[in-house]
């Protein structure tokens, strides 16, 4: 066990003392911050997120602006957020919805590849997602099968973790001089992976949703060549990062599954996806 | 699919011209004349389906500005000011808005300068500058979005999609192209791959829904349709090509390019001086399309009655009415670009067997090769 995280379950037991909450266990665990399952006095079950202190404070608060600003059934709500001082340490917290469901990540290893139907049931709401972030003016730059949380009902999709959301109409806290924009590389645009600041918006949230529907579906990622080593990630982001194309196998098999939009989604160019995310969401429905 | 007029020096008397009536607009400088003038000139030929969209160039840096500084809009600092400064530009779209009410015009372009570097930064300015006017025209008129590529820039690799990407990041629906090149003035390009990305930006942004209008364009106008263009803008032959090192050339300095008459020939996509016209019609080698334009015909039958009359202003209505016209045809026939091509190239072997030598050494179809290039 880390220090790191020593200290923020310490704090976590700490802010369930103040605000009455049942501390439950610790549920996931992020670059600057972890979860914690707790319950409040009516049994109502609730995600306590604490921020490590070496979390950016710029990027906690956008964190917090953008959840406050967002109200979709399919987007983690926010109920609360605070600061807790833990042997002189101050913590940044935040108490959310708690998503009993498991992270689509989860379903992936446990149940394996989704079927067509599956894909085009899952992409539905995401997509009803990115066209309210489009709306706000937001991106969310991590969308991956460990940030789509579902709900009790184990049906409903909830986009979560909005650490590295940009907001376009805000400065940007990414530093133009550093050669890789924040996401996760697997499922990051070539844009975010080029620091392309002023091409990362929403058609990068496109890219990664593409990349993430393919992967739930076939379990590659689109730029993975059949000759690539088993296990290899680094070729297919390589190609992400020189925009290369994708390998004949991707084109015949999104056509062949019936989910041809992911062609579009994935091009290497954002000029080259859908340019909004109503037009993503009409042809996704015609598929 | 369309022509719009890209309005010059004593150009107004051409928007009425009957047999111009394919044209579907007219794109407005104001380095010719006031506000006032303008209005009075220009405004009255407004009407249905012919769309005035007006251009607030602001010619920086420096070069010719005619009447431009007259202009309410026309900063007085552009020479001095910050031009990174997103405030010096909300200033700049508040006075265009200005101009928009006063003169009534149904389209504006989103102003630009001609960069000393074609940078991301560059672009990306430019488009938040588009957004602004939109926003503030608030569907007053419709806005596009000026996009000033440098060729040279269009032939590297991925530049074209890079540019698109950050164009349509906005609200723009429709894009003002103007390409900058180190070419002279009424040259015609010859780099493919010049051409290929400049041919890739047309086709990147239109597949993407953007429409976009190329400006001055010319007999280059068979690429831009080939990519797909929605629109073309030209003019006078002479006005063409304004953003290239020499606005004019040097020994013409009367600001309307010299007293030669030009004959547009099709079938050779060249144009050509009166005595050229001679021998290649002696040949044969007249396109028909050129035959039946009424102005040609006006033209030929000035040269056949001998008397050595001018025919400097049939001469612009002639390449104008072959502009709106082939536009029309390569709108229709995908494929023609391809063949005009392909037939200049024979044609103008034949001038060469023949032993034919143009008035203009340079003009010589060598630019053929590389639109056919660029065209496979």
């Amino acid at each position: 066990m880390s220090q790191t995280q020593i200290d923020l379950e310490s704090a976590a037991l700490q802010i369930c003392k103040q605000k009455g909450l049942q501390f439950g266990e610790l549920v996931g665990t992020g670059g600057f911050k972890q979860v914690f399952r707790v319950e409040d006095a009516n049994g109502t079950q609730l995600a306590l997120k604490v921020l490590s202190r070496r979390a950016s404070s710029a990027r906690t608060a956008r964190e917090i602006e953008a959840l406050r600003r967002c109200n979709h059934p399919n987007i983690a709500k926010l109920l609360h957020i605070d600061q807790s001082t833990f042997a002189g340490v101050t913590f940044d917290y935040m108490l959310e919805e708690f998503l009993s469901g498991g992270t689509l990540g989860k379903r992936l290893q446990t149940h394996g590849a989704l079927n067509r139907e599956e894909v085009l049931v899952l992409g539905k709401p995401l997509i009803s997602v990115l066209v309210h972030l489009y709306d706000l003016g937001l991106v969310h730059r991590d969308i991956k099968p460990d940030n789509i949380m579902y709900s009790q009902d184990g049906l409903s999709p909830v986009l979560v973790d909005f650490g590295i959301v940009r907001d376009l109409s805000a400065v940007s806290i990414t530093k133009t001089f550093l050669p890789v924009g924040p996401g996760t590389p697997y499922f990051a645009s070539p844009e975010q992976l080029n620091n392309a600041k002023g091409q990362t918006n929403w058609r990068s949230d496109q890219f990664s949703l593409g990349v993430m529907l393919y992967y739930c579906c076939l379990g590659v990622h689109p730029y993975q060549f059949p000759s690539d080593q088993p296990g290899d990630d680094m070729a297919g982001i390589e190609r992400v990062v020189t925009r290369q194309t994708r390998s004949i196998e991707f084109y015949t098999n999104a056509k062949m599954i019936g989910l041809p939009c992911l062609i579009k989604m994935t091009e290497p160019w954002p000029i080259n996806r859908f340019r909004t995310p109503d037009q993503l969401a009409t042809a996704w429905a015609a598929q | 699919m369309s022509v719009y007029h890209q309005m010059g020096n004593d150009y107004d008397s051409l928007l009425a011209e009957v047999s111009l009536l394919r044209y579907r607009g007219a794109i407005l400088s104001p380095v010719n004349y006031t506000l006032d003038a303008t209005i009075r000139k220009t405004m009255r030929h407004q009407r249905t389906n012919f769309e005035v969209i007006f251009d607030p160039q602001l010619y920086s840096p420096t070069s010719q500005r005619g009447d431009l500084p007259k202009w309410p809009h026309f900063p007085s600092d552009v020479d001095t000011a910050d031009l990174t400064a997103p405030s010096w530009w909300s200033e700049l779209v508040a006075k265009i808005v200005g101009v928009v009410s006063a003169t009534g015009v149904r389209a504006v372009c989103s102003p630009a300068i001609v960069p000393r570097v074609y940078s991301t930064d560059y672009y990306e300015l430019n488009r938040i500058v588009a957004d602004e006017l939109i926003a503030a025209i608030g569907g007053r008129a419709d806005v596009l979005q000026t996009v000033i590529a440098s060729m040279s820039e269009l032939a590297q690799d991925g530049r074209s999609e890079e540019i698109a990407s950050i164009v349509t990041e906005g609200n723009t629906s429709r894009v003002y192209l103007v390409f900058n090149s180190g070419f002279n003035p009424r040259r015609e390009f010859s780099k493919t791959d010049e051409l290929k990305g400049a041919m890739r930006l047309i086709r990147t942004l239109e597949n993407s829904g953007v429409r976009v209008l190329v400006g001055f364009a010319s007999s280059d106008l068979v690429l831009w349709k080939a990519a797909g263009a929605t629109s073309c803008s030209t003019g006078k032959y002479m006005n063409l090509r304004r953003f290239t090192p020499k606005r004019w050339e040097p020994s013409e300095g009367d600001g309307g390019g010299g007293p030669v008459a030009y004959w547009f020939e099709e079938a050779l996509l060249a144009f050509i001086r009166e005595a050229d016209l001679i021998r290649i019609r002696r040949i044969g080698g007249l396109s028909q399309v050129n035959q039946q334009n009424p102005f040609g015909r006006q033209i030929l039958e000035i040269i056949d009655r001998g008397k050595g009359e001018r025919w400097r202003p049939l001469g612009w209505r002639q390449y104008l009415y072959w502009f709106a016209d082939c536009e029309y045809r390569l709108s229709t026939n995908r494929s023609l670009s391809d063949q005009l091509v392909k037939t200049a190239q024979q044609i103008w072997e034949r001038v060469s067997k023949e032993g034919i030598y143009m008035d203009e050494p340079t003009n010589d179809g060598s630019w053929l090769s590389p639109w056919g290039e660029a065209l496979g």
